[in-house]
Formats: C-alpha cells, sequence, structure tokens
C-alpha cells in the first residue's frame, strides 16, 4: 500500500498541489458553463457553494475530556470519527482521564478552565453537577432543548426524569444524561454454583451476604472487596440501610442517623468481625476478575474490562438490604459544555449524537455503563452480559441520587477520610459518623 | 621621576568599573528576568493572594487578614503541623544516618571498582519517579496482599498494616522515602569522604588512633561543611514532602500522612481556595525560612572549613 508522505511545515505536497488545481480548474469550467445557461439560478448556486466552501473550510475543532480508561480512549476516537463523518465540519478530540475520584477529577478539569485550557465538552456526573454550576462552568441548554424539541421529543420520552433531574439547576438544564450507574453486588457465578451458594434473590439480607462471603472466604479467595475510596460507594450502603448523608436540600448533615451506623457498623464487620475482606484496594475489580475474589460492589462500569478480558462467570443483584426504607443509588453521566466554549453549536450537535439511540446501543454493547434510554437498558443484544441487567434500570423505582452539594470536593475528602479510619479499625462507627457530621457541618456552612 | 597617578588615572579607573558593572548588569539581566518571572513573581502573588478569596475561576475578592486568622483557628493545620514534623526529624535523622554510614562502610572497605557499582545502585532509585516508586510500594505493602506481608506470615509472624493504620502509615511512608532518596545523599557523603587527604588517617594511625578515633576526629570534623549541606537540603525537601502520601496512601488513614504540602494542595487544587493555600504556603515558608536561619547560626559552632 502506497503511504502518503509527510509534508513539511504544512505546505501540500507536488501531488496534492496538481490534483487540486485540476479540481478547481473543473469547478471553475462547470460554474462558467452554469452561469452562460441561467445567470440568475448561477448567481444562487455561487452563493450557495461559497456558503458551503466557508462552512467546509471552516471545520470546528472540539475537545471533550470524560473520565474512563484505556479501552474507554480507543472506543471514543471510534465513536468520534463515526460523528465526524456524518458532521464533517466538526471534530471532536477526545481526552479519557483515568480517575480515582470524582473530586481528584473535578479538581484537575477546574485548574484546566483556571488555566485558560478549558475543554469545550465536560464530562462530569450527578457528583460535579452543582459544582460546575455554582461556578457558571456550564452553558444552559434550554434555549436549544426548545429550539430542538422534535428532533428530541423521541429522547426525552426514552429517559426517566429522575436521569435529568441532577442537571436542572436554579431553573436551568445544564446537561443531557447519556449513561448513569448505581450500585449492585457483582459475584462470581463459578463460584457461588461450586460452593453450593444459593443466587442471591432481590430481597437478600445482610446475613445472606456475609453467609456467602464466609463460605467462599473459606474456600480460599476472599469473600467480598471492599470500596477503596470515594462517596458513591459508602453511601450507597447507607442509603442500603434506609439511611443517608444529607437531606434532600443537600444543606445540612444527616450523617448520625442510626441507619447509617448499621450500614458502617456492616462494612467494618466484613473486615474485622468476620475477617471476609482484605484491607480496601483499588485493584479490587482484578481480583474479582481474577477469581480471588468473591464478589465486588460497582454499577455497571467494570463490565467493559471484563468483556476486554473474556471474563464472563459473573452475575449482578442489588445490594442485599441492611434495613426498612432501603434505596438504591444513582449517580448520572452528562457532558455540560463549557460556557465559554467558541463552537457552542457544534458541541450541541454532538450531545445530540451521545443521545440516538444508534450512539447509545453501541456505547452500552461495549460494556459502557448503564444507559439513559429506558429501551436500550431493556434490550438484552445490549446489555447482556451481565444476565440479570433489568435490576439496572428496575432499580430506579427506588433510587436516590448521590448526595452532591457545590461543596462535593471537601465533602468526599470528609468521608474518605472517616471512612479509612473506620476500615484501619481505628474508630467506632459511631464516632465515626459524629466526625462526618461535625466536618460536614462545617464543610456545607462554606461558600462555594 | 615615579609617574603620579593623577585625576586622569581616577576617571579612567571609574569608567572600567562603570563598564565593569554594566558588562555584568548586561550578563544577569536574562538570569533575573527568568528569576522575577519564575520565583520573585510568584512569590510576591503568593503573598498578595494571602489577602484575597479567589477560586481561581471568579474574581477575587479582598479579605484582609482572614486567612491568617482562619490559620489560627484551622485545627487541620495543628494535625499537618505534627504530621510533619515528626515526619521531618524521621527522615532527615535516618537518611544522614543511613547515607553517613553506607559511605564511610563503602569507601573505607570496598575497592574502587567495587564502589563504583555500589553507588551505581544506591543512587538508582533518585532518578525513579516518585509515582512509580509510590506505586510499587504501596502494593508490596499492602495489608492482605503485598508482598512483605507475604513473607512475614511465611516466617510465622503477623501481617502488619502498613499503611492502613495510623500507628505505621508515617513510619512506612519515611521508610520508602529513605529508600528514595538516600542514595544523594549517600554520592555528597562519598565525594566528601574522597575529598580528605589520606595523609590526615595514616598520620593519625602512626599516632596509634583506632579506627573509631579517626572516624569521629577527622573523618566528621572535616565532613562537616558536606553534612551541613545535606541537613540544609534534607530538611527542606522532607518539609516539602507530597508525592509518596499523594500516591500511596492519599493522606490517610484519617489524616495520619496529611503533610504541609498535601494541605496546600488540597486547599488550592482540591477545594479552589486559592487565597488561604497562599497562606498556608507563605507559612511553610516561614517555617523553612526560620529553620535555615537557625541552622546558619549554628553551623558556626561545627561547621569546619579546611
Amino acid at each position: 500500500m502506497e503511504q502518503q508522505k509527510p509534508t513539511t511545515s504544512g505546505a501540500p505536497d507536488r501531488r496534492t498541489f496538481l490534483t487540486n488545481t485540476a479540481k478547481i480548474a473543473a469547478g471553475a469550467a462547470g460554474a462558467g458553463a452554469i452561469v452562460a445557461a441561467n445567470p440568475i439560478g448561477a448567481m444562487a448556486e455561487q452563493d450557495r457553494l461559497r456558503s458551503l466552501t466557508l462552512r467546509a473550510k471552516a471545520v470546528a475543532n472540539l475537545n471533550f475530556i470524560l473520565p474512563g480508561s484505556t479501552a474507554d480512549q480507543v472506543n471514543w476516537n471510534n465513536f468520534s470519527k463515526q460523528f465526524t463523518a456524518k458532521n464533517p465540519n466538526i471534530k471532536v478530540a477526545v481526552q479519557v482521564v483515568s480517575i480515582t475520584t470524582w473530586s481528584s477529577y473535578f479538581a484537575k478539569i477546574l485548574t484546566q478552565v483556571a488555566g485558560g485550557k478549558a475543554p469545550d465538552i465536560i464530562g462530569i456526573a450527578t457528583e460535579g453537577a452543582r459544582l460546575f454550576a455554582a461556578k457558571d462552568l456550564a452553558l444552559p441548554l434550554d434555549d436549544l432543548i426548545k429550539r430542538d424539541e422534535a428532533e428530541l421529543g423521541d429522547f426525552f420520552s426514552d429517559i426517566n426524569p429522575k436521569l435529568i433531574s441532577p442537571f436542572k439547576i436554579g431553573g436551568k438544564t445544564i446537561a443531557l444524561p447519556y449513561s448513569w450507574n448505581n450500585m449492585v453486588i457483582f459475584y462470581n457465578t463459578k463460584m457461588f454454583k461450586k460452593l453450593g451458594i444459593p443466587t442471591p434473590k432481590a430481597n437478600w439480607t445482610g446475613q445472606d451476604f456475609i453467609s456467602a462471603a464466609q463460605k467462599i472466604q473459606a474456600s480460599g479467595p476472599f469473600g467480598y472487596g471492599l470500596w477503596p475510596s470515594g462517596t458513591f460507594g459508602i453511601v450507597c450502603w447507607m442509603y442500603a440501610a434506609g439511611g443517608a448523608m444529607l437531606d434532600p436540600t443537600l444543606t445540612k448533615s444527616t450523617a448520625t442517623l442510626p441507619q447509617n451506623e448499621v450500614a458502617m457498623q456492616f462494612l467494618q464487620d466484613l473486615r474485622w468481625k468476620y475477617k471476609v475482606a482484605p484491607a480496601p484496594t483499588d485493584a479490587y475489580l482484578t481480583l474479582f476478575q481474577a477469581g480471588r475474589m468473591g464478589t465486588v460492589s460497582a454499577g455497571r462500569w467494570p463490565v467493559a474490562g471484563f468483556i476486554s478480558a473474556k471474563f464472563s462467570d459473573y452475575d449482578v443483584q442489588y445490594l442485599p438490604t441492611l434495613g426498612p426504607g432501603r434505596k438504591n443509588i444513582f449517580g448520572v453521566g452528562a457532558n455540560p459544555i463549557y460556557k465559554n466554549a467558541p463552537h457552542a453549536e457544534e458541541a450541541w450537535t454532538f450531545l445530540k449524537y451521545l443521545a440516538t439511540k444508534e450512539f447509545q446501543e453501541a456505547n452500552t454493547a461495549l460494556g459502557a455503563s448503564i444507559p439513559a434510554r429506558r429501551s436500550v437498558a431493556y434490550d438484552m443484544h445490549a446489555m447482556v452480559p451481565p444476565h440479570n441487567f433489568r435490576i439496572y434500570y428496575d432499580s430506579l423505582n427506588s433510587t436516590e441520587a448521590i448526595p452532591a452539594p457545590a461543596q462535593f470536593n471537601e465533602m468526599e475528602s470528609a468521608v474518605t477520610a472517616q471512612y479509612t479510619k473506620l476500615m484501619a479499625n481505628e474508630i467506632t462507627p459511631k464516632a465515626m459518623l459524629a466526625a462526618l457530621d461535625a466536618q460536614l457541618k462545617t464543610v456545607l456552612a462554606q461558600k462555594v | 621621576m615615579t609617574p603620579t597617578v593623577g585625576g586622569s588615572g581616577k576617571v579612567h579607573d571609574n569608567e572600567m568599573r562603570r563598564r565593569e558593572s554594566l558588562a555584568a548588569g548586561v550578563f544577569l539581566l536574562p538570569s533575573f528576568v527568568l528569576f522575577a518571572a519564575f520565583v520573585l513573581g510568584p512569590i510576591v502573588f503568593s503573598f498578595g493572594l494571602t489577602l484575597f478569596s479567589w477560586d481561581g475561576l471568579s474574581s477575587a475578592t479582598f479579605v484582609g487578614l482572614d486567612n491568617y486568622r482562619t490559620l489560627f483557628q484551622d485545627p487541620e493545620v495543628h494535625t499537618v503541623l505534627i504530621n510533619t514534623g515528626i515526619f521531618v526529624v524521621g527522615d532527615v535523622a535516618a537518611k544522614m544516618l543511613i547515607a553517613l554510614t553506607l559511605a564511610a562502610l563503602v569507601h573505607r572497605f570496598l575497592t574502587r571498582w567495587l564502589q563504583t557499582i555500589f553507588r551505581g545502585i544506591i543512587f538508582f532509585p533518585v532518578i525513579v519517579s516518585g509515582v512509580a516508586i509510590g506505586i510499587i510500594w504501596q502494593w508490596m505493602m499492602n495489608t492482605s496482599l503485598g508482598l512483605i506481608n507475604y513473607y512475614l506470615v511465611e516466617i510465622g509472624m503477623q501481617p502488619i498494616a502498613w499503611l492502613d493504620s495510623s500507628a505505621h502509615a508515617l513510619s512506612s511512608l519515611i521508610v520508602v522515602d529513605v529508600w528514595r532518596s538516600v542514595g544523594f545523599s549517600f554520592v555528597v557523603f562519598t565525594a566528601g569522604l574522597q575529598g580528605i587527604s589520606a595523609q590526615l588517617y595514616e598520620a593519625a594511625a602512626v599516632d596509634g588512633a583506632s579506627e573509631w578515633s579517626r572516624f569521629w576526629s577527622i573523618t566528621l570534623p572535616l565532613l562537616s561543611p558536606t553534612t551541613y549541606f545535606l541537613l540544609v537540603i534534607n530538611l527542606i525537601n522532607a518539609f516539602q514532602f507530597f508525592d509518596l502520601s499523594y500516591v500511596m496512601t492519599q493522606a490517610g488513614p484519617g489524616d495520619a500522612t496529611r503533610t504541609i504540602v498535601y494541605y496546600i494542595y488540597d486547599t488550592g487544587f482540591h477545594f479552589f481556595r486559592f487565597g488561604y493555600a497562599s497562606t498556608l504556603a507563605i507559612m511553610l515558608f516561614a517555617i523553612l525560612a526560620v529553620f535555615t536561619m537557625i541552622q546558619v547560626r549554628m553551623s558556626r559552632r561545627w561547621v569546619f572549613y579546611q
């Protein structure tokens, strides 16, 4: 195959120059013939061509940043190419950033913005919605949504309204949801079968979970992989016990609720009383995939890695119920347009592409998070594995969003600090929650 | 007749001095511009920022001395100062002692060829990325899955929560930091040892001085300028410790490994309170300045220049 020679200083090479010259000459000859045949129509045609030429020259280069893995980067590069094939005037450079916690990712984004290098489109989640709104970074989309109502009607009728609620702040919509996550238990089906552990039911209890983890631990692998750090995987257990960390207005701490104590005691006991979990480690998903852990908790984000590792001996079930009034947690991924983005219209075109069924099906089939579209979330071709995928979208009936005030970064820092002490067995759940409560009061009083 | 140095000679001297000063100024200008842009400017800017509340995105608000008031009321400052103090003492003492011992042993007992190999081995971690070192040691020190505990259990000992307990986490970081950077002090001490004349040792040996007395009375005093230099450098580096804590413990468990620089980073780049972060940075600057001044003063008593 002949390779194109690189040119120096952006100048066209001889072959390109001759080809372009021939094209221009042919175009000029064609235009001349049109003018001669129909002068008025030809002028209109000329205007149209000129406009098209100008638009073709003015390619909008968008920068899109979002969290993810190396595999995600490859997938997004392909999506970007597919989008540009349909919209030749828009090119999207996607930068996928590996993250450990949302707060560290937001720190990176805001530093980029402060440094004058703001991306045009910024992948965030519920965790950052209020922070972005408070910093006035996101372009309100309401006018664009209204203008393209007909085009987006299908999308809005296909999503659960809960998914867009985190991005409606102060009467403004700052993003369209495209994927989301809750927290479920991933369990190794092969291990469960081999050890005679019954398939977990939707209403399994904390005791059922401990029994399963103990059997696994006794057989060699760890029973459960504790969440390493970050709010999502800690508050989900408070919800499973019927508790909550903040009140619905996100302005008051409810950390000392007795239900939260039940949840934190449960987590601490898994490690120190029942000894079915090792110290929290970032490698928990790798260990699960390698068969060295029987269960872990996560959303749907590990599925992409499991697919690429050809690991399929797993299924999912809701977190066990730890008390009455249990809820599921959810957090939504969305992509606000930076308010000063030079190509907002083109960025909006890209967001509409991410809302299409075609994109969401393809993205979901690669193992991405749960799609915002209901029809895709219940489509087994896109959602398997895991086999029990229906619990993902079903869970929306009893979900509550992750508490994410504008002071999210400070809040997450406090949560992680107290959680690590709890996991080190250096503090009782009650003392941990009291300390967290005091910290949250200070954090929530701060002006963002 | 002796030539007289008249008025014209003085004028000539003055002219020469003026030209030399001008030339010196021209040669120094690029350095000064860079210094002003990258050192002096940011320092002045940081001082200015301490009087403002600023998130890096919106316009700054003048708050007077509020950030300094917060500094004295912030309980977290107390915690990070204690952590930093423990780290500095442990890290600098261990680094200096180990580096000096290794340098003296290598210098005394190894052949030139073996010395070169040994120097390379000990210095190697200095050129490796701190993040890479942190990730490797984090895995080795993992309580449940780490290599170190695996062997401890193999020999019948209990696993140690190296990074997962407040009692051990800071000491574990000191161990890793010493392993990572002892090579620098070792190489500098080795250079210092090589600069001591062999005749002094020979003369002392002839006078019947023992190995230990020679080390105590010749090596240590003549190494004092090197020791002084390393003490200042290691102290400043220890006060600015951050990367390993960020990678290996994320300041935890709780706040057990949160140091001053970690807190400055969190406050500025995580919580976007650049005014207060600058105030913390100024506090660190003041601490370092005081410590360095004390060292300069003290050095007059114990540093001997040949």
